[in-house]
């Protein structure tokens, strides 16, 4: 999925392929194209935006999914189990039920149906999940790709290559008390 | 008995400006300011002996490699033959010397001084988003961070625009325009009472210039800066007869109205977009940076701003009290600011 976020206030924006809308807005250009709205922006005079790609998102839930609370497990292990002890009852029920039975198959079919429904709704409960917790992890990963610092091995000989130049204490002096107590 | 120690600590204010071109420190522990600048020379070792190198600035790493560094690189470099490698470019850390942030550690260090048995506090500068360019700053500010704190030093990062305000301001309680025309980068911010409205940069400075006139005239971008250092002047008057400089000269003169068109341009277009408020008051510009040194630069500013329509009322255009230092100074500044609030 790739979306589209624009900051700038107050536009009314026309963009081929999609509904007319009013920003500051997200909208999904999956199946128009980033280089096309791009242009479009750009001829418009927009600079405000962000294009955020879906392989990214998917990528992150893959690394945060085993970080879910134990607790939610849990809870998601009790459903299954439900669930999983319908099947069984349903099976044994479908055993003991001659075949020709048309009534008895629509009650089955009602129960199948319900229990279609509330695996599907775990599912997406468990997207929502990993979804909210993937805003906190840029964070980690750019802290990880910045380069340690390392300079015991290294020192500085010779002279030294500073000039410096004289300033007055007394205007730094009162120019920070004036903007403390502007900043309080 | 640690705790004791602990309160015992002196504590040191300080103020860094990482310029493309200098990086400049000032400290709450002395009356001076100390610059260098922000490029260094790796040696071969055979092209040299230690004892040729006495009376330089150089660093040398576990695996025997030499480096000039500072202000004696830039001296020396025609010396060697070599190019001087920047740490940073446009404004940011050069992604293509990924190796300088080790000696970039160790100039701050020298720059810095002794803080180990100190309590020490650092504002240091940082740019904002260019409004032409697709760079983000995050990279470059984090980097910084970490250096500052391998070197035992609390650390903030403060809009260098934004500490020109805080230098040289005070009289108008910190409310006006500073426009910082560096090496790399144009930055601009508005302040009103202290508080950050408004800030953005532009990737056209100092640099912008030196490569356009050098592309136009068929020259290197060094000896154009070379020229423009030595005998650059906004006001008209010209001290060369070489008609090959006075070439140069003239294209200088263009490019750098050229640059001060643009930048007003873009405060107009920022102004019009994001502040929505209606200003009272009139407001200051305060023009700094390295680029902004050649006598007439001012004055050629406040001709090129008359002739736009301008969204907000000018009380006055002058120029900061040194415009190599006046960030650094801000920095320093809000630093004392920052730890008497903290100390409160």
């Amino acid at each position: 999925m790739i979306i589209l976020k624009i900051y700038h206030k107050g536009l009314l924006l026309e963009i081929p392929g999609i509904t007319p809308f009013r920003t500051p807005a997200e909208v999904d250009i999956t199946n128009i194209g980033a280089s096309l709205v791009v242009t479009h922006l750009r001829s418009q005079g927009i600079s405000n935006y962000e294009i955020i790609a879906g392989v990214k998102q998917t990528k992150l839930k893959k690394i945060i999914e085993p970080k879910i609370d134990l607790v939610e497990e849990e809870k998601s292990n009790k459903q299954l189990e439900r669930i999983s002890n319908l099947e069984k009852l349903l099976e044994t029920l479908i055993d003991k039920i001659p075949s020709n039975t048309s009534s008895n198959s629509e009650q089955i079919n009602k129960k199948l149906d319900t229990i279609e429904g509330l695996i599907q709704s775990k599912s997406s409960e468990k997207i929502y999940i990993t979804e909210e917790r993937t805003k906190k992890e840029p964070v980690v990963d750019e802290e990880i790709f910045i380069p340690d610092v390392n300079i015991n091995e290294m020192k500085i000989s010779g002279g030294s290559s500073k000039t410096t130049t004289k300033h007055d204490k007394s205007d730094i002096d009162s120019a920070a008390d004036l903007l403390s107590k502007i900043g309080k | 008995m640690n705790e004791e120690k602990k309160k015992a600590k002196s504590k040191v204010s300080l103020g860094v400006d990482i310029g493309t071109m200098h990086i400049c420190c000032a400290s709450s522990d002395s009356d001076e300011i100390n610059t260098t600048r922000n490029v260094f020379l790796p040696l071969e070792n055979d092209d040299i002996n230690i004892s040729d190198l006495s009376g330089l600035s150089y660093v040398k790493n576990d695996e025997g490699e030499l480096y000039v560094i500072g202000s004696d690189a830039f001296k020396y470099s025609n010396i060697f033959g070599k190019k001087v490698s920047r740490p940073m470019e446009s404004g940011l850390i050069s992604p293509k010397e990924i190796d300088a942030i080790d000696i970039l550690t160790l100039m701050l260090k020298d720059l810095i001084g002794d803080v180990t048995n100190k309590e020490a506090y650092v504002s240091y500068s940082v740019p904002a988003e260019a409004v032409d360019e697709k760079r983000s700053i995050t990279y470059h500010e984090n980097v910084f961070g970490r250096i500052f704190k391998s070197l035992g030093i609390n650390c903030t990062s403060v809009n260098e625009a934004m500490a020109i305000i805080y230098s040289e301001c005070a009289k108008e309680q910190f409310t006006g325009i500073a426009i910082s025309f560096g090496a790399g980068m144009c930055n601009v911010a508005v302040s009103f009472k202290g508080v950050e409205a408004l800030t953005f940069s532009t990737a056209r400075s100092g640099d912008w210039i030196d490569n356009e006139v050098a592309s136009s005239l068929g020259m290197i971008p060094n000896r154009v800066t070379g020229i423009k250092e030595k005998y650059m002047k906004l006001t008209g008057e010209s001290v060369v007869k070489n008609k090959k400089t006075k070439r140069v000269l003239e294209a200088l003169y263009y490019y750098h109205k050229a640059l001060i068109e643009y930048t007003v341009k873009q405060i107009i277009k920022e102004f019009n977009d994001k502040i929505d408020i209606e200003i009272d008051d009139s407001l200051p510009i305060i023009i700094s940076g390295g680029t902004s040194i050649p006598k007439g630069f001012v004055k050629l500013f406040k001709e090129v701003i008359s002739n736009y329509d301008i969204p907000f009322e000018i009380s006055e255009i002058r120029r900061a009290k040194d415009p190599l230092t006046a960030v650094a100074s801000g920095l320093l500044i809000r630093t004392i600011s920052d730890v008497k609030n903290m100390v409160k």
